[in-house]
């Protein structure tokens, strides 16, 4: 799995969000309750060894559509993305497998940040029973020198 | 990084000439601007250096997570003004050494992890922190390349370090008994051949 595929299989396996009904979506969000959407915005080199091997950062933006009725549904809510949040930042030191060309090459996840996670949009379509969410996710990986 | 099968060929040659051909492929033509990669420097994991280089050397590529490294030569000179007025430098050689500033305690490294491991934990010293160090430049598009080896003493300068891993820094100071001669890498394994 590339970078993108790890960490949208991360997303969908946080406990909270139910294999079956909650697909993440790529680049994608129905504005129905609930759903998930990952974007990607961003690779960029943080480093290199002397050898080539490369310290790599991945930015993504992760939009949900939750109910937001009342209090009760919004503070959920932000909880929810609190905990998405923790939870995602101890989920490193797995695989990453990047195709450069015709050669593919095994990194790690080093380190997965998230922040920025707040209300987003209220669809003028949605009658204030649904809210967006966003909250952003950071992801650093290894590649190994080619 | 080498290209283990870096082979010269140039088939648009007229066969007639197989003897000019010949020679071309076996001339490696030199490279432009290095990139970093192409100075290699190799530990001797074994530690042993009572009876020279071991017969089946076990390398170890310095380099990885480390983003600037270099040998510091260190020279060591004096200058000497006479009462004329006159000036002259002494050259006293040089104190070459290696600062690798970032080792990640890595248990899957093996030998070279369980030996740093031991020289710090152990507080070794002399012999038992002296090793080979293997550097090979790969500045032709050729397989064999431009080596020396050289006996080195590897001494962690601390252990811990920050969130995110166990690091070891360690610093490889120069020995003496320097050798010249050529290495060739196959499967990211070099091989050392002394020139005579």
């Amino acid at each position: 799995m590339n970078i993108i595929e790890k960490v949208r299989d991360l997303v969908q396996n946080f406990p909270d969000i139910p294999q079956v009904l909650n697909t993440v979506h790529v680049d994608f969000m129905d504005t129905e309750p609930t759903n998930y959407g990952l974007s990607s915005i961003g690779d960029e080199l943080i480093s290199e060894d002397v050898l080539g091997g490369q310290h790599r950062q991945h930015t993504f933006m992760l939009y949900t559509t939750y109910s937001s009725i009342n209090d009760y549904e919004r503070l959920h809510n932000s909880s929810a993305l609190l905990e998405l949040g923790i939870w995602l930042e101890q989920q490193i030191g797995c695989e990453i497998t990047t195709v450069v060309g015709s050669t593919s090459l095994s990194g790690r996840l080093e380190k997965l940040t998230v922040g920025n996670g707040m209300l987003y949009a209220i669809p003028q379509d949605s009658e204030l029973s649904s809210y967006q969410y966003q909250i952003q996710i950071v992801a650093e990986y290894t590649l190994p020198p080619q | 990084m080498p290209d283990d099968e870096n082979v010269l060929t140039d088939e648009n040659e007229n066969t007639e000439n197989n003897e000019e051909e010949d020679d071309d492929v076996s001339t490696p033509n030199p490279l432009g601007k290095l990139k970093r990669g192409a100075l290699l420097h190799y530990l001797e994991t074994s530690f042993n250096t009572t009876s020279g280089i071991p017969v089946s050397p076990s390398w170890y590529l310095i380099g990885k997570d480390v983003e600037d490294m270099s040998v510091e030569m260190n020279p060591d000179t004096t200058v000497v003004k006479n009462i004329l007025d006159e000036t002259s430098v002494q050259d006293n050689g040089y104190e070459p050494s290696i600062d690798v500033d970032t080792y990640y305690a890595t248990p899957t490294d093996g030998a070279i992890y369980d030996k740093l491991k031991a020289i710090m934990m152990n507080r070794q010293t002399g012999d038992d922190c002296k090793t080979y160090l293997l550097e090979v430049i790969v500045d032709t598009d050729g397989s064999s390349w431009s080596a020396w080896v050289e006996e080195v003493i590897v001494k962690p300068t601390s252990y811990g370090g920050a969130q995110g891993g166990v690091r070891i820094p360690f610093t490889i100071s120069f020995a003496g008994n320097r050798q010249t001669g050529t290495a060739t890498i196959s499967s990211k394994v070099p091989t050392f051949t002394a020139t005579t």
